[in-house]
């Protein structure tokens, strides 16, 4: 071992295999120079789920939006200056004290990337996307979320033109909390419906 | 069509590893195989379809033993070998090893979708019944009428669909990366 030497990780198959297409391509002149940068930073730094924070603290305090929100998803979203790739057609569904619901994508991984950016792997991979629309009401106790028996739970499955997003309820002892606060409130997962607030 | 992907019902899987926050990208190799599928679906006009598909067309077990992120470094790879970007001895040359990738199209493209339906079919309320493309079991077809699907107690998930009329009208053809 040599003094003070930093031996790195060994490059697996994977990195190996990613490594072989990126140096093809770019001795082809396919990749534009920044352009893997640019676009890993737009979903690393900048969208992500916040911006359905916000839609949600929104719709919280101004009753004229939310209802926009639920008849025209997209419209409203876009109204906040949200939208694009993946949420051309997005639909937002309202949690009740009596309904809960959960987006799930059975085939793929379709989310709404324009208010939530990219899915966490869980909501990618097979056991969530197999198990969601068979069990929901298991899968969300063994998540961390049980529910009532007595509380529906109503399943999205998003497919590649309709993404959804779910309206948490307020939670109580918020009232005079400002927007921005509300929106601090809002959990990725409460916007899945895979959490509560 | 079938497929691997299509895994909504299918049992035998166990806990989802659930996490509420993690990073978008576990490794870089992640966010460098995600950004050259959006090169390389640009370069060949790959339709949000012909992207899913060259996923959806991974062999089984390759799909089900590969985390996402590879899924889309072999799309990515298939569609540049199909439309001559590389070659699969180059790759594999390259890697220095075994460069798996997708299988043939096995649905061909839709070219003519028929016409635009703007009567609805049937009424709010109704109780249709539902033929089954697929050649595996939909998930809804285990069940007897008013099983729930989590074994509690039977009804609140009736065998037959409910119609529950037309909430929304996607867009025609949408664009993995754009609107149309």
């Amino acid at each position: 071992m040599s003094a003070g030497g930093h031996h790195p990780a060994p490059v697996s198959p994977v990195e190996q295999r990613v490594a072989a297409l990126e140096a093809l391509l770019t001795e082809r002149g396919l990749v534009p120079a920044g352009f893997i940068e640019e676009i890993t930073s737009r979903y690393e730094a900048e969208i992500g789920p916040i911006y359905g924070a916000k839609v949600v603290a929104r719709s919280w305090v101004d009753p004229q939006y939310k209802q926009r929100l639920l008849a025209d998803g997209t419209a409203a979203i876009a109204e906040l200056g949200f939208g694009g790739p993946e949420g051309d057609h997005m639909m937002v569904v309202e949690n009740t004290p009596g309904i809960h619901n959960v987006i799930v994508c059975t085939l793929c991984s379709c989310y709404p990337w324009p208010v939530l950016g990219l899915p966490p792997a869980w909501y990618k991979d097979p056991a969530y996307r197999a198990r969601m629309v068979r069990e929901p009401r298991t899968l969300l106790a063994e998540m961390g979320s049980p529910l009532p028996d007595d509380v529906e739970i109503r399943v999205w499955d998003s497919s590649a033109e309709v993404r959804y997003l779910v309206l948490p309820e307020r939670p109580p002892g918020t009232e005079g909390m400002t927007e921005a606060e509300l929106a601090d409130l809002v959990t990725r997962d409460s916007m899945i419906g895979a959490a509560r607030l | 069509m079938d497929g691997i992907h299509d895994l909504g019902g299918m049992q035998g899987f166990g806990e989802v590893g659930y996490s509420p926050a993690e990073p978008v990208f576990r490794r870089r190799w992640e966010a460098v195989a995600r950004a050259l599928l959006v090169v390389v679906a640009g370069a060949v006009k790959a339709s949000g379809g012909g992207f899913r598909h060259s996923i959806e067309r991974m062999e089984p077990g390759h799909y089900l033993t590969s985390t996402y992120y590879e899924h889309w470094l072999t799309a990515a790879a298939t569609l540049a070998v199909e439309h001559g970007l590389v070659t699969h001895a180059e790759l594999e040359a390259r890697a220095g090893g075994r460069f798996p990738l997708s299988g043939p199209v096995l649905a061909p493209p839709v070219v003519d979708a028929g016409p635009d339906v703007d009567t609805p079919r049937f009424g709010v309320g109704d109780r249709i019944r539902v033929r089954v493309a697929s050649a595996r079991p939909y998930p809804l077809s285990g069940l007897r009428p008013g099983e729930d699907r989590d074994g509690g107690a039977g009804g609140r998930y009736p065998f037959g669909a409910r119609y529950r009329g037309p909430r929304h009208r996607p867009p025609p053809r949408a664009n993995l990366f754009g609107s149309v």
